[in-house]
C-alpha cells in the first residue's frame, strides 16, 4: 500500500479524507456552541464572529451542527461498508470454495438483492427496524453487498483453480487455511478498491436519505439533513446550502479518487514480476 | 518398512470417469502400474491418454469407478475429507507440477511456498529446513526471501522441487514434465538429473510423466505406455525402446527426434497408425 | 552455389543500451533450408521477427544490419510496401497456434478471407482453394475441417491450418518458429514431414527454429546454434551431428545421448 503515497491522486484523497474523519472524532470537541442549542432571538442570521457560519431556521450554530454532523454522516457510511463487506465477501469467498448448492443460492439471493430498488427498501427497513440512520444503514449494506460479492468471486476464482492452490490441498492444508494463505490475498485488493467506492457512494446516500429525513430523528444534524433545511430557507440565506454541499462532494470525490489510486498502483505491474 | 518386494504404489484395474451428466465419459479403463522403492518409472503418452488423470487419481484429487490404488500397502481410492488431509499431511506421495511458474503462489516469498507442508503440519524449525531443502536442489538458500518473479525459470523449477525434500519421508514421486514447450532440454535435462539425485539411496520411487520418452527414458529405469486410457504396454526401459511390442509404442519411439537418425521412416509411420487404426475398429 | 534468397548481415537487436541480439549472420538459398538451434532466450525468435519486420515494441534493429530477401532491403522497406513482403512472399507459423486464430471465426473463413482481399480470388474460387490447401497440409476430411471453429480442431490440425494460411500466396520463405513445441512426438514428427514436403514439392525456403537441436537436424540443410543472442556454431546439420566444434553444442548432442532413445538403441 506503500506505492498509493507516491500516487498524487491518492495523496490528495487521503489527505481529505483523513482531515474528514479528524473533523469526525474532534468535531463534538471543535464545536463552539451545542448543535442542538436553539436560539430563538437570531434565527437564519449570516455568518458574524458569534456564529462562524451563521444559524439556522430554529437559531443553532450552523458550524458547530456541521461539525457534529461529519461524524455522523462518516459513521453511517462506514457501517453501511462494513455490512456490505460483511455480507458480500464472506459468501463471495465460500461461493467458490463450496461448491455448486451454496454457489447457486447466492448468486440468487444475490440478483435479487440488486434488483430491490434502493430507497423503498431502505423506507421499509426503517419502518421494520424502526425509525434510525443505523437500521438505515444496515439496510443499505444490504444492497452495495452483492457488489462485493461479485468483486470477490472475480477475484477468488482464477485463484482456487490455480495450481499452487492445488498444491497446498496436497499438502493437506484445510480450507481455511487455503483461504488465508492464498486466496483472501488476491481478493484484498480488489475488495479495498471496492470498498474506497462504495464509501462514496454511501455518503451519497446517507446525504439522500437524511435530506429525504428517512432515519434521522429531527435534532439530529447531519450533512443531508443539514442540506434539505437550508434549501427550505434559501431565499433567506442563499449561499447556506453551500457548506454541507462542498463537504459531500469533497469527501465523495476522496472517496474516489483513493478507489482510483488504489486500482493504479494493483493494475501496474509490480517490480520483478517477470513472463515466461 | 518400504523395501523392495512391497510397492510404494501399487494401481490395479483403475477405472476413472470424468466430466458432468452426459458429458461424463471413462477416462482411464482398468490401469495397472507399480512403483517400487528406489525406481524411476516414466509414465508416457499423447495428450489425452489420461495421464494427468492417473496422476490425480493417485492423489486423491479424483473418485474412482473400479480399482485400487494403494501407497505402501494401504488403500488411499476411498480417502475423503479429514482422512484424506491427514494422508496428505503425512507426505508419502508427493508431486512436482511440469509448471514451476504456476505452481508457486506469485505473491509468496519461494521460502513460504517450499515450507507449506511443513507450515500445514505445525512443524518445528522450518526455517532451516526449508533453508536445506533449498541447499539439496542446488539453491542459496537467500533466495527464500524472494519473489517468484524475482528469480530465472531455472531456480524457480528448482525451488518447485525443493516443496519435495523438505518433507523428510517421501516414498514415491509423481512428476509432471510433459508439455515441454516451455522448458528447453538443457534445463530439462538438468531437472531430470536433479529429480534423479533426490532417489534418496533407495527409499523413494518416483513417476516421471512425459509425453516425449526421448526426453526421459535415459533416467527410467521401467516405462509404462498409456494410450487411450490404457497402459499397452510396460517393461524395463531398455527393453522397451529396443524391443516395443505395441504398434503405438513403435510409433512412439520411431516418431522421437533423434541425433542418431534412428527414428522410423514416414511410410514405416504410417504403417504403424494404419494399424492402430485398425486395432481401434476391432 | 544457389542464388540467396535470404541474407542477413550483422543483424543486432537492442532494447534501449541493452543488445540482444548481436552480429548474426546468416543466409538461406532459394528452395533451401536454415534451422536455428539453441535454449530459450537465445535470440532466435529475436532474429525471426527481425526478418518480418514485427519486432516487439521499444526493440529496433542496429544500424549496421543488413536483411536482404530477394534483393530487397527490408530493414529499409516503407510499412505499406510490407504486406506485400509479409505474409505474400514469407509465411510464418508459430508455438501457438491457438492465438493466431480467431475464435469466433470457422479457420475455412479465415484462409478463404486471406485468399479473396489477398489474392483477388471469387468467394467459390477461394471456398475451392481453401479446401485444396487444407488437403494439401495433410487435413483429414478438409471440407469438414474448413467448415470447424479452431477450438474443435486439436493442436496439431491447428497448426496444419495455420500452415495452409501461411503457404497460400505461395511465398518463396516460410518461417516457423517453434512451430511443432507444443505438439505431441507422433504429430510434431507428421508436421516436420509436410515441411519437408512443401519444399520439395513447392521449392519452398525454410527456416526451421527449434531449441531441439535433432528436430533441426531432421529438416534442414544447414544449421546454426545460437547462444545469449550471439552464433556460436554454423554448419550443415551432418556436420553439427557428427562432429561439433563448440562445447554447447557438444552438450547439446550428448544430452540426447545420455537421456534419450539413442542411448538404448546404440547396443541393441
Ligand atoms: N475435468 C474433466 N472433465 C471431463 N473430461 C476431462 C476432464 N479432465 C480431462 N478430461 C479428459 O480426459 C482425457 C484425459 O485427459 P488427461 O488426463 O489430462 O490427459 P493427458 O494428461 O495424458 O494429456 C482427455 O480426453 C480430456 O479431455
Ligand atoms: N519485448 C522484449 N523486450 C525486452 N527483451 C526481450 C523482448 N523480447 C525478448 N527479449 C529478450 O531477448 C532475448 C532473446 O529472446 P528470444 O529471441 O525470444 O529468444 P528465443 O526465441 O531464443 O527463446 C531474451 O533474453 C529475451 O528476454
Ligand atoms: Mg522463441
Amino acid at each position: 500500500m506503500g506505492a498509493v503515497l507516491r500516487h498524487r491522486l491518492g495523496v490528495a484523497s487521503l489527505v481529505v479524507l483523513a482531515a474528514m474523519v479528524l473533523l469526525g472524532v474532534l468535531g463534538p470537541l471543535l464545536a463552539p456552541q451545542d448543535p442542538l442549542v436553539q436560539d430563538p432571538s437570531a434565527l437564519l442570521q449570516g455568518p458574524s464572529a458569534a456564529h462562524l457560519l451563521g444559524t439556522d431556521n430554529l437559531g443553532r450554530d450552523v458550524f458547530s451542527r456541521l461539525l457534529a454532523g461529519s461524524r455522523l454522516s462518516l459513521l453511517a457510511a462506514l457501517e453501511a461498508v462494513a455490512v456490505g463487506l460483511v455480507l458480500g465477501t464472506v459468501p463471495g469467498l465460500l461461493s467458490v470454495y463450496l461448491g455448486r448448492v451454496f454457489e447457486w443460492v447466492t448468486l440468487r439471493v444475490m440478483d435479487a438483492f440488486v434488483t430491490l430498488p434502493f430507497l423503498v427498501f431502505a423506507v421499509a427497513m426503517t419502518a421494520l427496524l424502526g425509525n434510525g440512520l443505523t437500521q438505515a444503514m444496515f439496510a443499505v449494506g444490504i444492497l452495495i453487498s452483492p457488489v462485493f460479492y461479485r468483486v470477490t468471486r472475480a477475484a477468488a476464482f482464477p485463484v482456487a483453480g490455480s495450481q499452487y492452490v492445488e498444491a497446498a490441498r496436497l499438502t493437506g492444508a484445510p480450507a481455511w487455511f487455503v483461504l488465508r494463505r492464498h486466496v483472501w490475498p488476491k481478493v484484498l485488493p480488489a475488495v479495498a478498491v471496492s470498498a474506497a467506492g462504495l464509501l462514496g457512494s454511501s455518503l451519497v446516500i446517507v446525504s439522500s436519505l437524511t435530506f429525504l429525513g428517512i432515519g434521522i430523528q429531527p435534532p439530529e444534524p447531519t450533512w443531508g439533513g443539514m442540506l434539505a433545511t437550508d434549501l427550505e430557507y434559501l431565499y433567506q440565506r442563499p449561499t447556506a446550502p453551500f457548506v454541507p454541499a462542498l463537504l459531500i462532494i469533497l469527501t465523495v470525490g476522496a472517496c474516489n479518487g483513493l478507489a482510483d489510486a488504489l486500482r493504479d498502483v494493483i493494475g501496474a505491474p509490480r517490480g520483478g514480476r517477470v513472463r515466461a | 518398512m518400504p523395501d523392495r518386494t512391497s510397492p510404494l504404489l501399487k494401481v490395479r484395474d483403475l477405472a476413472v470417469s470424468l466430466g458432468r451428466g452426459r458429458a461424463r465419459r471413462e477416462i482411464l479403463h482398468g490401469v495397472d502400474l507399480t512403483v517400487r522403492a528406489g525406481e524411476i518409472v516414466g509414465l508416457i503418452g499423447e495428450t489425452g491418454s489420461g495421464k494427468t488423470t492417473l496422476a490425480r487419481t493417485v492423489l486423491g484429487l479424483n473418485r474412482v469407478d473400479r480399482g485400487t490404488v494403494r501407497v505402501e500397502s494401504r488403500p488411499v481410492h476411498g480417502l475423503r475429507g479429514g482422512a484424506l488431509r491427514a494422508f496428505r499431511r503425512a507426505g508419502a506421495v508427493q508431486y512436482v507440477f511440469q509448471d514451476p511458474l504456476q505452481s508457486l503462489d506469485p505473491d509468496l516469498p519461494l521460502g513460504r511456498s517450499v515450507g507449506e507442508a511443513l507450515e500445514v503440519r505445525r512443524e518445528p524449525g522450518i526455517a532451516e529446513r526449508v533453508a536445506d531443502a533449498l541447499r539439496l536442489v542446488g539453491l542459496d538458500p537467500d533466495l527464500a526471501g524472494r519473489l517468484p518473479g524475482e528469480v530465472s525459470g531455472g531456480q524457480r523449477q528448482r525451488a518447485a522441487i525443493a516443496r519435495r525434500p523438505v518433507v523428510r519421508r517421501a516414498p514415491a514421486a509423481a512428476v509432471r514434465a510433459n508439455r515441454s514447450a516451455r522448458s528447453t532440454r538443457r534445463t530439462r535435462t538438468s531437472v531430470l538429473e536433479l529429480l534423479a539425485r533426490l532417489r534418496d539411496g533407495n527409499r523413494v520411487g518416483q513417476l516421471f510423466i512425459s509425453h516425449d520418452l526421448g526426453s526421459v527414458a535415459g533416467v527410467t529405469d521401467r516405462v509404462a505406455v498409456l494410450y487411450r486410457g490404457h497402459v499397452v504396454e510396460t517393461g524395463p526401459t531398455a527393453q522397451v525402446v529396443s524391443a516395443p511390442t505395441h504398434p503405438y509404442t513403435r510409433l512412439l519411439i520411431g516418431s522421437a527426434p533423434t541425433v542418431d537418425g534412428g527414428g522410423l521412416g514416414r511410410a514405416e509411420r504410417a504403417a504403424l497408425r494404419a494399424e492402430l487404426v485398425g486395432k481401434a475398429a476391432s | 552455389m544457389p542464388e540467396p534468397l535470404l541474407e542477413i548481415e550483422d543483424l543486432s537487436v537492442t532494447a534501449g543500451d541493452r543488445t540482444l541480439v548481436h552480429a548474426v549472420d546468416a543466409t538461406v538459398a532459394r528452395g533451401g533450408s536454415l534451422g536455428i538451434v539453441g535454449e530459450s532466450g537465445s535470440g532466435k525468435s529475436l532474429t525471426c521477427r527481425s526478418v518480418l519486420g514485427i519486432l516487439p515494441p521499444g526493440l529496433a534493429t542496429g544500424p549496421r544490419t543488413a536483411i536482404r530477401f530477394d534483393g530487397i532491403d527490408l530493414t529499409a522497406l516503407a510499412p505499406r510496401d510490407w504486406p506485400s513482403i509479409r505474409g505474400d512472399r514469407i509465411g510464418a507459423v508459430f508455438q501457438d497456434p491457438g492465438s493466431y486464430l480467431t475464435p469466433s471465426m470457422t479457420v475455412g473463413r479465415q484462409l478463404g478471407e486471406v485468399l479473396r482481399v489477398r489474392g483477388g480470388l471469387g468467394r467459390r474460387e477461394a471456398r475451392d482453394r481453401a479446401v485444396d490447401l487444407f488437403a494439401a497440409t495433410g487435413l483429414p476430411e478438409p471440407a469438414r475441417v474448413y467448415g470447424q471453429y479452431p477450438f474443435e480442431l486439436s493442436g496439431g490440425m491447428l497448426q496444419r491450418a495455420l500452415i495452409a494460411i501461411a503457404i497460400c500466396r505461395e511465398p518463396d520463405l516460410l518461417i516457423a518458429d517453434e512451430a511443432t513445441t507444443a505438439l505431441d512426438v507422433t504429430v510434431q514428427a507428421e508436421v516436420l514431414d509436410l515441411l519437408a514436403d512443401l519444399r520439395e514439392r513447392h521449392g519452398l525456403a525454410l527456416v526451421l527454429v527449434s531449441h531441439d537441436l535433432a528436430v533441426v537436424a531432421q529438416v534442414c540443410d544447414e544449421v546454426i546454434v545460437m547462444r545469449d543472442g550471439e552464433v556460436l556454431e554454423r554448419g550443415t546439420a551432418a556436420e553439427v551431428l557428427r562432429a561439433p566444434r563448440h562445447a554447447y553444442t557438444r552438450s547439446l548432442v550428448e544430452a540426447h545421448a545420455r537421456y534419450g532413445i539413442e542411448r538404448f538403441r546404440s547396443h541393441a
